[in-house]
């Protein structure tokens, strides 16, 4: 990577494809476990000094409910699967087969959401792990919520302080007909993206 | 406007503060600077940052910490807490009996303002009618004592139950513009 940790556009392309198979596969398992198409957008990369984060993450400014899990292995980081509190409860009452909307979280809720959530990070890191051949690995989801603004305070426990550059990639996904609308959020310190980067370097001349 | 309710806390014991979604944390933020600069001793109940991002926004807005006991009920839902002598922390938000026995311990050591943001939060855990029995007895501490208290909560509950059925046992209820 160029010292100043720019990101070329072949890089940035290369990234949002690997972005794409790894959120694909998290949305193929929602899809799954849902019984509902769910669409994504195209994955938004940056490679960015840690200051602006708090800019590019801006979570909703309402209550959300968000999945932080660290990852740890060949990258270190956060991954954040995130949902406007609404959303939650849906996705919650449609996983339950609930006919009546929910308007509380209560804890057996907010296990489902745990497992949810921790479906949703397996399947996008375990997509990464097979293109990239890489270890990366995470725990148990914990399931936090806050105003969306404070999400950010989740993002960046992932990286330290004193770093001042990371890679930030960000996916919105929506299930239409249920009117669910979730995002997932990694973040990795700049040395992580330069591994991921490595090794699709790797896996493209091989 | 956050001036204003300052002036209303002054002449009023218990406050109830809508804010509207897109100023939230701006007007939370200068509500903790306010209540820094009135007051000695402040509670401050945290439901929604957690405890080092709070730390790094007071000491950014260059609060004096030392003013302030919390009481934070979101940490432990996502990292294992630090050791703070000056904060209790609760295990999950809607754990209400432990989050009121903290309340009530540190309301014995009569802090001259307890801040509560926010209980649009509470709502995601415990139904309206729930909440509304916890502050009523939170309420009736407070009264008893010299405490005052500022309860936060988002603009768009406005209309639900909770405020409404609130708004008839505190001093006031302000809206934030």
């Amino acid at each position: 990577m160029p010292k100043k940790y720019r990101l070329t556009e072949f890089q940035k392309d290369t990234l949002r494809e690997t972005a794409h198979i790894g959120s694909g596969r998290a949305s193929t398992a929602l899809s799954k476990l849902s019984g509902e198409e769910v669409k994504l957008n195209h994955p938004r990369i940056d490679l960015v000094s840690t200051k602006e984060i708090p800019k590019l993450v801006r979570g909703k400014k309402k209550l959300v409910v968000g999945a932080y899990t660290p990852i740890s292995g060949d990258v270190s980081g956060t991954l954040v699967v995130m949902f406007p509190t609404k959303s939650a409860l849906s996705l919650v009452d449609l996983l339950k087969g609930r006919k009546k909307p929910s308007r509380v979280l209560s804890d057996e809720d907010k296990a489902v959401l745990q497992e949810v959530s921790n479906i949703l990070t397996g399947s996008y890191l375990g997509a990464l792990n097979e293109f990239l051949g890489l270890e990366l690995l995470h725990s148990l989801p914990r399931v936090v919520s806050t105003f969306g603004e404070s999400v950010i305070d989740l993002v960046l426990l992932g990286i330290e302080e004193r770093m001042k550059d990371a890679l930030l990639i960000q996916t919105n996904f929506v299930v239409e007909k249920r009117e669910i609308e979730g995002q997932i959020v990694l973040l990795t310190a700049v040395k992580s993206a330069d591994i991921i980067l490595k090794a699709i370097e790797k896996r493209m001349q091989g | 406007m956050v001036q204003d309710l300052l002036r209303k806390l002054k002449a009023s014991h218990i406050l109830l503060v809508l804010i509207p979604n897109e100023i939230y944390t701006k007007s939370i933020r200068a509500i903790r600077k306010q209540l820094a600069r009135n007051y000695k001793s402040i509670c401050y109940v945290n439901l929604n940052k957690i405890y080092p991002a709070l730390m790094a926004d007071l000491k950014k807005d260059k609060i004096e910490i030392g003013k302030f006991c919390f009481i934070d009920c979101i940490t432990s839902t996502a990292i294992s807490p630090p050791a703070e002598k000056n904060c209790t922390f609760v295990k999950s938000p809607g754990d209400l009996t432990a989050l009121s026995i903290s309340i009530s311990e540190t309301l014995q050591k009569n802090p001259e303002v307890l801040c509560f943001d926010s209980l649009s939060t509470l709502l995601i855990y415990r139904q309206g009618a729930v909440v509304v029995r916890f502050v009523h007895d939170i309420v009736g501490k407070v009264q008893r004592g010299p405490t005052k208290a500022i309860f936060t909560a988002l603009e768009e509950d406005t209309s639900s139950q909770m405020i409404r059925d609130l708004g008839m046992f505190v001093d006031e209820v302000i809206h934030v513009k």
